[in-house]
């Protein structure tokens, strides 16, 4: 008699068990679940990138604010660009240089107009500059595609 | 007997946990809205983060060039070659100076930006309150000035000037 509740002790406890790692399994799922669903959110960092790649331009071109030379090569040498990616015009004064996809540019200019799903990321950014101690306008317009990488 | 009270346990064990359970979700839910909420989705933040920074790269480099420029005005009747630093200096002690100053200003960023520049003296910002700061071991007790934007630089004089360039838009 001992023996047959002990039996059916046991399998209840078994049953318990089952219905508590369940539980567990639940709770920890959850727990994941919620972590990669805020985690795994894709950033849009091309604001950040097009901020730092015209950072790096005025600083090689305009030192100190003061411009050294500017030319396409100057500009080139300044840091690599990915032209099939990118797309940046420069303006100083009356000069102008134009580097990489001219493509996106036009859909940025759609994008104030339209909504656009794959849109670039544009970034316009105008510096007080001196040249010879000429005031200058330093006009930088950047578009960044890269949309499979950050949309 | 004592087998059916062991059932009636195990039912009520079994409850708890599911009330527990739902309880811990309900928690997670709850967490995960007020973080969302207080701290925001991360496209957002870092949107807002990324036009402050654009903004300061343009004021500070803007500021800085500016203040290197080199004009030439009349002092005491002498034709003088000065750079925009100094005419802000000169412009505190001369009243007279700050109508070409201005001048200047407007040419340099009126074409570019809609701005805000402020040539002042610490005492001329709004104090807000007095905060003891410990600098090199050293405590110190220095004004809490109104957050102000935009990019400062110092310009060494008798008295102690910050000017202050903030792009309000670009035109």
């Amino acid at each position: 008699m001992i023996k047959r509740q002990n039996k059916k002790g046991q399998v209840g406890h078994a049953v318990t068990w089952i219905h508590k790692f369940f539980i567990l399994v639940l709770v920890i799922g959850g727990i994941v679940a919620v972590i990669l669903t805020h985690y795994s959110q894709q950033y849009d960092i091309r604001n950040y990138e097009a901020n730092t790649i015209a950072r790096k331009i005025v600083e090689c071109i305009a030192p100190e604010g003061k411009i050294e030379v500017f030319s396409e090569q100057a500009i080139r040498d300044c840091l690599p660009i990915d032209e099939k990616e990118i797309f940046l015009n420069i303006s100083l004064g009356k000069d102008n240089v134009a580097i990489g996809y001219e493509y996106l540019e036009i859909l940025c200019q759609a994008e104030k107009e339209t909504e656009v799903k794959k849109y670039p990321s544009c970034l316009e950014e105008k510096y007080y500059v001196l040249e010879d101690n000429q005031e200058k306008e330093l006009g930088i317009f950047l578009a960044i595609r890269k949309t499979e990488k950050n949309l | 007997m004592i087998k059916r009270q062991n059932k009636k346990g195990q039912a009520g064990d079994i409850i708890q946990d599911t009330v527990g359970l739902i309880v811990v979700a309900l928690l997670l839910i709850v967490f995960f809205i007020i973080s969302s909420a207080f701290w925001g989705f991360g496209k957002k933040e870092m949107q807002t983060i990324t036009t402050e920074n654009i903004l300061q790269n343009q004021e500070h480099l803007s500021l800085y060039s500016w203040l290197q420029k080199t004009i030439e005005i009349d002092i005491n009747g002498q034709k003088q070659e000065i750079m925009m630093a100094d005419l802000i200096r000169l412009s505190k002690i001369d009243y007279n100076y700050k109508e070409t100053l201005d001048q200047e200003i407007k040419k340099a960023y009126g074409n570019l930006y809609d701005y805000n520049v402020e040539a002042k003296n610490p005492e001329e910002f709004d104090i807000l309150s007095y905060e003891i700061i410990t600098i090199g071991g050293v405590p110190m007790i220095l004004p809490a000035v109104k957050q102000t934007t935009g990019s400062f630089f110092y310009i060494p004089s008798n008295e102690t000037i910050f000017v202050n360039l903030e792009i309000l838009n670009l035109k």
